[in-house]
């Protein structure tokens, strides 16, 4: 059914697919919510646009990097419940095919792919954001299975989850990124508690979550002992790369209420539109969107070439970032007294507005991306850390050399 | 979609580096600019018989290759990466004009095009402010032969080219007029000019004898767009060039103990201009690829490009020599040679402000 050889055709095979099949819009929330996208998930699943590029023996369409472009941008562009598998098909699901053991693949790829288990990431700390290596997460090994001990937060859809891919301190004799394990986490394991978090829109989406002796098999670990940091920088580069690939509005449609169709119909709508200079704020946001929609097609390009695109990943995830706070920014001159002193006349522009700061802080910052830009994109040399060569427990993270 | 990367597409731009950075290096550059002359005639030459880089867009029964506008954009960014001095830009854009129009009366032009032996400088296709497309102040006078009569107050590459095409009239009734250079009747005044890689003069016609020919709005605007496009290729190969030269320079230059490089507010400005230079070459990419396409997202794709690339060249020459420090600002180095190519492509194609009022037509976010 999928033609390999023409991308063009998979595209439009995609694209009718989604035109054909997205469901009526609603308002449920909760459990009702997560009930809506895991049906949707599983129709994907049963249409075989899931696990585009993993290798059918896990329950995948074995096809190649890619046709999942194709489907990461064409899906992005419609309305489809698929939020809460973003992280289990974008990071998760693609670590443990690339590190995971054949048990390990078996047993969680395919229901991951079907949307029948949920995944979060279970990587920033209160004390650990960019500086994710100075973790303090404790796995401690007992028999053949670990005890950890420890708190993680801005945790996305913990609350739902199934499964979690964690980091952990499993060694602190030496330097911190030399002493860190990535295990497989249940989330409904005895000792892990999910808090919600309230985020700036008055949404909770994210969490905080609490380890008190959660016991985790030693089978659980993904890739080798005390190699987690490795592993985290490649599920990290997935991470980039799904967010880059995504189009160019972290709300997906084209014409969401932040794109730039969306913004001018809202200045046509309130008289702004006349105004040369509301004019000109919207030529410049149309460039920066033409700009993210472009490079990630010439990516599409790049991978039908068998070009790896390396650490560009990052280049997309900071202009998206960008674009959002761009848009959030403008919607008080361009649409006046509606969007800031009676927010509750379009709620979903209001929402997204308030929640455009997750994209340039979450997935790494806007000068983490600028960093991995610099040094893995043009090869310049990364600057001294003092604590690279410090065991992990004699750390102190406040300077010492003035 | 047709990839722009390919293997054709690869083996050309090897081509076309290595052949102009080994004939067009820095010495050569600036032993053109001292001798005043515009152009290196004996790398113009070879340029053409060695790689065809005029004649692209020249018909192959006309001696060029016929090629698509990719291998053109391909070739500009390598010349202008060099600072290459000459009618590069114009006679590329000029062949296309001139196969397109005229049903045969320029078919001795473009084959000299195609041969090396002839070098066209072009007044271009200018918008003003408004963004409206304005005529040059130069008439076609007389009642049978054609006849030009006005003075071009500015033209780059006047003294180094032997023909110059205009687009004279106005809507509804213009007209692509070549002249030769030659004519008694022509005279140019040399002006000094901020790009030293292109120099400028004024053109004076008195009745100059002339080939011309009418063009409808829809190919002008086609032309317009061609405009756009060949002169963002330009400026991407300056941004590329002053970043990867900078990156090298900031890994090796020293300040506090260690690369200047590897301090954060020097490499993050050099990443933005790594973002300036992805998301140029990706809208650029865009309009090369659907040239052929739909009028409209054709004329969109141009004049985002317009709008885009040319302050983004801009920012990179200009933060690009701020990053150099002190041998940044001196005569020896080249950053003040793409800095000031950079200003002069930025204007190149009339006002900046103007390609930002026809982007927003073109949008529907005005009339």
């Amino acid at each position: 059914m999928n033609d390999l050889r023409d991308p063009e055709a998979y595209r439009t095979q995609v694209r009718e697919w989604l035109a054909a099949n997205v469901p009526p819009p609603s308002t449920v929330t909760g459990d009702a919510a997560v009930e809506r996208s895991k049906a949707f998930a599983q129709r994907v699943y049963d249409a075989g646009f899931s696990g585009i590029d993993v290798p059918e023996a896990y329950g995948g369409q074995g096809l190649g990097p890619a046709e999942q472009q194709i489907w990461r941008e064409e899906s992005s562009q419609v309305a489809i419940p698929m939020s809460i598998y973003d992280i289990g098909f974008g990071m998760c699901g693609p670590i443990v095919v690339a590190l995971g053991t054949e048990e390990q693949k078996k047993r969680y790829v395919p229901p991951l792919l079907a949307g029948s288990e949920i995944w979060c990431q279970l990587f920033s700390e209160p004390a650990a954001g960019s500086d994710v290596a100075a973790l303090r997460t404790k796995a401690v090994l007992d028999g053949d299975e670990y005890t950890v001990n420890g708190q993680k937060v801005w945790t996305t859809g913990a609350q739902f989850c199934d499964y979690g891919i964690l980091l952990a301190r499993t060694n602190p004799d030496v330097p911190k990124h030399r002493g860190i394990t990535m295990f497989i986490v249940d989330m409904r394991a005895p000792g892990v508690t999910v808090r919600p978090l309230i985020d700036m829109g008055g949404g909770a989406h994210f969490n905080e979550v609490f380890f008190d002796d959660v016991r985790i098999p030693a089978d659980h670990v993904v890739g080798e002992v005390d190699k987690g940091w490795d592993a985290a920088r490649l599920l990290l580069s997935f991470e980039r790369l799904a967010v880059s690939g995504g189009g160019s509005g972290i709300e997906g449609a084209a014409s969401g209420p932040l794109s730039f169709a969306g913004l001018t119909a809202a200045a046509r709508d309130a008289g702004t539109l006349a105004s040369a200079s509301a004019q000109d704020d919207l030529v410049d946001l149309f460039l920066l969107e033409h700009s993210i929609n472009t490079f990630n097609e010439r990516l599409a390009r790049e991978y039908e070439a068998g070009i790896d695109p390396g650490a560009r990943g990052s280049i997309g995830k900071l202009l998206k970032g960008r674009r959002e706070v761009a848009a959030a920014g403008l919607t008080g001159r361009l649409i006046g007294d509606d969007a800031v002193f009676n927010t509750g006349s379009a709620p979903a522009r209001t929402t997204a507005a308030l929640r455009c700061f997750a994209l340039p802080i979450g997935g790494g910052t806007n000068e983490i991306q600028l960093s991995i830009i610099g040094e893995r994109v043009l090869g310049l040399p990364r600057e001294p850390q003092s604590d690279l060569k410090t065991a992990f427990r004699d750390m102190d993270s406040r300077r010492k050399d003035v | 979609m047709t990839a722009v990367l390919n293997e054709d597409l690869d083996a050309f731009r090897v081509a076309s580096r290595t052949f102009l950075r080994t004939r067009s290096t820095s010495e050569q550059v600036r032993s053109t600019i001292d001798a005043g002359t515009g152009v290196d005639a004996a790398t113009w030459s070879q340029a053409a018989n060695q790689l065809g880089i005029q004649g692209l867009l020249v018909p192959d029964e006309l001696g060029g290759s016929g090629a698509k506008i990719a291998v053109a954009v391909t070739a500009l960014q390598e010349v202008a990466a060099t600072l290459t001095p000459g009618p590069y830009l114009a006679t590329t854009w000029a062949a296309q004009a001139l196969s397109t129009h005229g049903a045969g009366a320029f078919d001795d032009t473009l084959r000299a095009i195609a041969a090396g032996t002839a070098r066209i400088a072009v007044s271009w296709p200018r918008l003003d402010v408004d963004g409206a497309l304005s005529a040059p102040p130069v008439q076609l006078v007389g009642d049978g032969a054609a006849l030009v009569d006005g003075t071009l107050p500015v033209l780059s590459h006047a003294s180094s080219s032997d023909h110059v095409l205009l687009l004279v009239g106005d809507a509804g009734s213009r007209h692509l007029v070549l002249v030769d250079l030659a004519e008694a009747s022509a005279s140019v005044e040399t002006l000094e000019a901020l790009d030293l890689t292109g120099p400028t003069g004024r053109v004076t016609f008195a009745a100059t004898p002339a080939v011309a020919v009418p063009v409808d709005e829809e190919s002008v605007v086609r032309l317009l767009d061609l405009a756009a496009v060949l002169v963002a290729a330009e400026q991407l190969g300056l941004l590329r060039e002053v970043l990867a030269r900078d990156v090298v320079y900031a890994g090796e230059r020293t300040a506090f103990g260690r690369e200047i490089g590897s301090f954060q507010s020097v490499k993050h400005q050099l990443a933005e201009f790594a973002c300036l230079f992805e998301q140029s070459q990706a809208m650029l990419d865009e309009a090369v690829l659907g040239f052929d396409g739909g009028a409209t997202e054709r004329s969109v794709s141009a004049a985002a490009c317009a709008a885009f690339v040319g302050s983004a060249a801009v920012q990179v020459t200009t933060d690009g020599l701020r990053l150099l420090g002190g041998i940044g600002f001196t005569w020896e180095h080249d950053a003040h040679l793409f800095y000031r190519r950079a200003r002069a492509t930025e204007v190149l194609l009339g006002s900046p402000y103007g390609q930002r009022r026809r982007l927003a037509r073109l949008l529907g976010l005005t009339t």
